[in-house]
């Protein structure tokens, strides 16, 4: 009788340790930029909870394939949008739990493999020079809405090569790359010019 | 001339001189450098198109520095964690070319060529060397295993391997450790309508644009000019041509 009352018992404790697996979801870092209405909000939250990855994925196939880039489900957007530019006075990177990738991944114990190529928080502290209004706008880009947005690529696209400025980048730091240029010394003959050519051998 | 006609002709001036500063200031560093019109965002890429480059040598003033800085910025290589020398990446060599005999030498910027039959494409065992409709020749890394075939099939020593974890890249141009990466021309650039940073940092001497189009400032200057493919024995019809060599 005891021996049944025991084995009962653990039993009984046992499915305690059950009901202890069904723990809450991790919260979430805030994005920075937020939808209107709520019913937008969960609209998004529900389809990405199923369907970011096949939106990921599809994605990165169009632009590989086809130069499609869009801002829609483009990861540098997603990025730009659901990181912080710096938490807590430093770079949040997706190896941090605070991370907003990083805290379901690791959660659900799926492997993330974006961030061993692409960048895992916002890079965009732009300072140019000659447009102090520009300057103020891209500091706060996460919070402006879409057609402000627009219009904003829209007057960059005209007037600055964000990417190729010479006085200042899209990167606050600005790699003075000392790196040496590799010079192949290649000997070519005079009576055959034609080897000119072959500069690889 | 009555007094109302000088006016006039004084206004028109003015008028005349202003609208040309601004649109030479305005329109000229997007227009006139530039052929590759924007195309929108959601539109695939076509055949219809082929890119190309034409480098002059001898307007390079530098040997093609300019060139290999603005791509080091723009793709965000170059300063890489290595263990040696030989795993520095190259997206653009400078190549030395010397006379033997006379000592006369001249530098060259050599990047992917962008070969219309592309040998690294050939080669790849899973479809991560790829041509894009456009002409343009890239690594698809999503696929890429890292096997390093393209580069050894490729004559232009133009494909380099990443070989240590990298952080911080450009949101524009991913790299990671294991795959192997070239020049895109820019691809990211080029479907937003803008010029690679190459050209831009050198304009004087490189010209980009359609080689499909009979009227494109390439396609006329290929036609005006005795220019070069490198390794042009090897029939690879290459999108990256030279003028000067």
């Amino acid at each position: 009788m005891i021996r049944r009352f025991i084995i009962l018992s653990l039993m009984l404790v046992s499915l305690l340790g059950l009901n202890a697996c069904d723990s809450e979801p991790p919260v979430l870092m805030k994005a920075s930029q937020q939808f209107e209405t709520v019913e937008k909000r969960d609209q998004h939250i529900a389809y990405m909870r199923t369907n970011h990855m096949d939106a990921l994925k599809h994605k990165r196939d169009e632009t590989m394939y086809n130069g499609i880039r869009t801002e829609e489900h483009s990861i540098v957007g997603c990025i730009n949008c659901h990181v912080p530019e710096s938490f807590n006075g430093k770079v949040l990177r997706h190896t941090d739990q605070e991370h907003f990738c990083t805290t379901c991944h690791t959660y659900v114990a799926a492997k993330l493999d974006c961030f061993e190529c692409h960048v895992d928080h916002p890079m965009k502290t732009v300072v140019v020079n000659n447009s102090s209004s520009i300057d103020v706008k891209l500091k706060n880009i996460n919070k402006l809405n879409h057609e402000e947005l627009l219009a904003l690529a829209f007057r960059y696209s005209k007037n600055k090569d964000i990417s190729s400025d010479n006085t200042n980048h899209i990167l606050g730091e600005e790699p003075e790359s000392g790196g040496v240029s590799l010079e192949n010394n290649i000997k070519t003959s005079l009576d055959n010019p034609i080897k000119k050519e072959a500069i690889n051998e | 001339m009555n007094n109302f006609d000088s006016y006039r002709r004084k206004f028109l001036t003015i008028v005349a001189g202003t609208a040309g500063a601004v649109a030479t200031l305005n329109v000229a560093p997007n227009l006139l450098l530039r052929e590759a019109q924007a195309k929108p965002a959601d539109e695939a890429i076509t055949d219809a198109k082929r890119w190309g480059l034409l480098i002059d040598v001898n307007k390079l003033e530098d040997g093609g520095d300019a060139c290999i800085e603005a791509c080091k910025k723009e793709h965000g290589w170059g300063d890489d964690p290595k263990s040696n020398q030989a795993q520095d990446a190259q997206w653009v060599r400078k190549v030395k070319v010397t006379e033997k005999s006379t000592g006369n030498s001249f530098s060259l910027p050599v990047m992917c060529q962008h070969c219309e039959t592309a040998p690294c494409v050939d080669v790849c065992p899973t479809g991560a060397s790829m041509k894009r409709a456009d002409g343009i020749v890239q690594v698809n890394k999503h696929i890429c295993i890292g096997c390093r075939y393209c580069m050894m099939a490729c004559p232009y020593k133009a494909r380099s391997f990443v070989h240590e974890t990298l952080i911080d890249q450009r949101p524009n141009s991913p790299r990671g450790k294991g795959t192997v990466e070239s020049c895109n021309l820019c691809a990211q650039r080029v479907d937003a309508g803008k010029n690679p940073a190459c050209v831009d940092a050198a304009p004087q001497a490189i010209v980009f644009g359609d080689l499909n189009d009979p009227k494109s400032a390439i396609s006329q200057a290929l036609t005006q000019n005795e220019t070069t493919q490198i390794r042009a024995d090897l029939n690879l019809n290459t999108g990256v041509r030279y003028q000067g060599i």
